[in-house]
């Protein structure tokens, strides 16, 4: 596919939710029998190709190269994006235990070297079969790419609030900011489950808005920055967090950059008696 | 056989009154550890909560100094729980 095709971009709206969650699902129509081909092939696999992928699965160029792929990738890493070495088959057998949570170490950088202000580096996965919540979806926090935190600082961590799974349709296609904390769980089935696993990098900064955007969209995309929040966050956190979502849209948006300070998210409903004094104290004013 | 129950909660602040975002029970008996689980329900929703309901802080999250202001750190304040419950042997 061209890449400077627009017809298959991300919205506006799906790039705050991309910066907000750090996740994007698509649903590429595949051809019928595609996924199947592709379970197939692993199955007749001797051993895990490591990251010799598309020389083993040549099927699954069709995967990389399909609109919805491509029009998603260059929307979140600009048109000129690459695919990285490396890459991995996940086979998780039945009956097996879940990972712990980490985030994915990339060859020479340490656990403070990430990406919280920018989308440079994206992971997706592939999935040939459909998902259920017995086969070991892959659980992510949302917005935890905007966390700074070593390795060892999350070995007691185990259900958290705001923790997604992935149970999706066979051919869905996760991607996620590369530095998202996330665990493959454990597969309580009699059904092997199968992901593919891609890396790919921005190579250029953008000038414009790679994706489909329009100007007129700002104020919601502003308000969405300022006021979402996809997990509970520590009382000292809300700023910095907040500040990270704006400055990511402005590393990725080229001219269409947004003032760092916005006071729009201070309005709405007078506060009520007994309660915090305004809707942006609320969170300040919580234990 | 009375034995230690041990329950981790994660708050948002070192306050017992902090909303609990994460958790983990490990049981006094020879188990695998606890692990990431589709549809499992916090069960309190403050340390304070579990106090009521008998367990006790044993150990409390450490004050952290100012750190980097440009970043967002680890998932919440680890606060550790215990219960002595009767285990047959």
């Amino acid at each position: 596919m061209n890449r400077h095709d627009t017809s298959n971009l991300l919205s506006d709206d799906q790039i705050a939710s991309f910066i907000i969650s750090g996740y994007h699902i698509i649903e590429p129509d595949l051809a019928p029998g595609y996924n199947e081909e592709i379970r197939n092939s692993l199955r007749a696999m001797p051993e895990n190709p490591g990251e010799h992928i598309v020389e083993a699965l040549p099927a699954i160029t069709r995967l990389l190269e399909h609109p919805a792929v491509v029009g998603t990738l260059a929307s979140l890493l600009g048109p000129d994006y690459v695919r990285d070495p490396g890459g991995h088959i996940h086979m998780n057998p039945p009956h097996t235990r879940a990972q712990p949570w980490h985030q994915d170490e990339r060859f020479g950088r340490s656990h403070q070297d990430r990406d919280i202000d920018h989308i440079k580096h994206l992971m997706l996965m592939y999935y040939p079969q459909d998902v259920t919540e017995d086969m070991g979806p892959t659980v992510l926090l949302p917005g935890s790419q905007r966390r700074v935190a070593a390795p060892e600082t999350m070995v007691t961590l185990v259900n958290l609030r705001g923790q997604v799974f992935s149970t999706v349709t066979s051919g869905s296609v996760l991607v996620t900011h590369a530095d998202i904390w996330h665990a493959g769980t454990g597969n309580r089935s009699d059904k092997v489950r199968y992901m593919i696993k891609f890396p790919f990098s921005r190579t250029q900064e953008n000038t414009e808005p790679p994706w489909g955007h329009d100007a007129r969209n700002i104020p919601e995309v502003r308000m969405r920055l300022d006021s979402e929040h996809p997990t509970t966050l520590s009382r000292n956190e809300y700023e910095t967090d907040h500040a990270l979502r704006v400055r990511t849209w402005n590393n990725i948006a080229g001219t269409a950059a947004m003032p760092l300070r916005s006071e729009a998210h201070l309005g709405g409903p007078w506060p009520e008696s007994g309660g915090a004094t305004t809707a942006s104290r609320r969170r300040r004013d919580q234990p | 056989m009375k034995r230690q129950r041990i329950l981790y909660l994660n708050a948002v602040s070192r306050s017992l009154r902090a909303p609990v975002v994460g958790f983990a029970v490990h049981e006094p008996v020879e188990s695998d550890p606890p692990q990431i689980e589709v549809g499992v329900e916090i069960p309190y929703e403050t340390v304070h909560s579990a106090i009521l309901d008998g367990w006790r802080v044993v150990s409390f999250p450490a004050q952290r100094a100012d750190g980097d202001p440009e970043a967002v750190g680890i998932f919440g304040y680890e606060f550790i729980l215990d219960r002595i419950v009767e285990v047959d042997e």
